[in-house]
C-alpha cells in the first residue's frame, strides 16, 4: 500500500502541473502500463489545474492498493462548484480571464476526468470540494 | 520529416538544446491546454501560440515530441529554461500554424 499526500497552492499557475508528473513518474516505476499512465496523467492534471485556477489551494492523495487500485483524492477548502451538471458539460467554463490567457478553462476539465478515470466521485459545497477519482491499475 | 528538417530547410529557430534528430509522425494544432490533453495522441509535435512553462508540463505529460510556436509568438524564458531541464525541444517560426501544418504535410507527416 502506498499513500502520499502533495499540496496544491491557489493560483500557483508555475507549478501547474508538477504533482501529476510525480505522480505520472511514481506510477511509471512500479510498472503500470502507458494505456492506464495516460489516462492517470489527463485525469490528475485536470484535477490539478482545477483546484490552482478555481479553489483556495488544497491537498491530492495518492492512494494504490495492493488490489492494484490507484484511488486520487483532490480535496480543496472552497469555495465550492455553483453547478454541477453545468460544470460537467463540455465547453462550459468559469474560468477567470487571467486563466484563460494562459490558455486554461476549456471547460474540459471534469470531462476529460470523468472520460478518463474508472470510478468518479464528486462532492462539493462552499466548505470544499472533493473529487475522487479511480483506476485499476493491475 | 525529421524535426531538424524544419529548422534547414525551412530556418525555424531552434529554442532549446534538446536534439532535432527524430521523426515528426503527426501532429496536432492547439492553444487550450484541456483540449489538448484530451485530444493530442503520443508523439504529436504540438504546433500552438501558447509561450508559458505550462506547456511543457502538458507536453511531457502527453508525451508529446515537441512545440513548435506559431505566429513568432511570444515564449518566456522560464518556458526555455524549463524544456531545456527536461531535453525537449522548441521550435519557433513567424509562420501560421496553419502554414506550418502545410509544410508538415507536404513532408509526409
Amino acid at each position: 500500500m502506498i499513500h502520499q499526500h502533495f499540496n496544491v497552492e491557489k493560483e500557483d499557475y508555475a507549478n501547474a502541473g508538477r504533482i501529476s508528473s510525480q505522480i505520472k513518474q511514481m506510477l511509471k516505476q512500479l510498472g503500470v502500463s502507458s494505456e492506464v499512465l495516460r489516462r492517470i496523467a489527463i485525469s490528475c492534471y485536470e484535477a490539478e489545474i482545477n483546484m490552482i485556477i478555481h479553489s483556495y489551494g488544497g491537498e491530492v492523495v495518492l492512494t494504490l492498493s495492493a488490489e492494484g487500485k490507484c484511488e486520487l483524492r483532490f480535496s480543496d477548502m472552497g469555495p465550492g462548484i455553483d453547478d454541477i451538471e453545468k460544470a460537467m458539460t463540455p465547453g462550459w467554463s468559469t474560468a477567470k480571464a487571467s486563466a484563460r490567457e494562459f490558455g486554461f478553462g476549456a471547460g474540459m476539465g471534469l470531462p476529460n476526468i470523468k472520460r478518463n478515470c474508472d470510478e468518479f466521485d464528486l462532492v462539493t459545497s462552499p466548505a470544499g470540494t472533493t473529487l475522487v477519482i479511480g483506476f485499476k491499475v493491475l | 520529416m525529421k524535426a531538424s528538417l524544419l529548422i534547414e530547410k525551412y530556418g525555424f529557430e531552434k529554442l532549446t538544446e534538446a536534439s532535432a534528430d527524430f521523426e515528426i509522425k503527426h501532429a496536432f494544432m492547439g492553444d487550450l491546454l484541456s483540449w489538448v490533453m484530451g485530444h493530442a495522441k503520443s508523439e504529436d509535435a504540438w504546433i500552438t501560440i501558447l509561450g508559458h512553462p505550462n506547456i511543457i508540463a502538458v507536453a511531457l505529460l502527453r508525451e508529446l515530441s515537441c512545440v513548435v510556436i506559431a505566429h513568432g509568438a511570444q515564449i518566456q524564458p522560464e518556458t526555455i529554461e524549463k524544456a531545456n531541464e527536461e531535453d525537449f525541444l522548441i521550435l519557433k517560426s513567424p509562420l501560421s500554424a496553419f502554414e506550418i501544418a502545410k509544410i508538415l504535410i507536404s513532408e509526409g507527416v
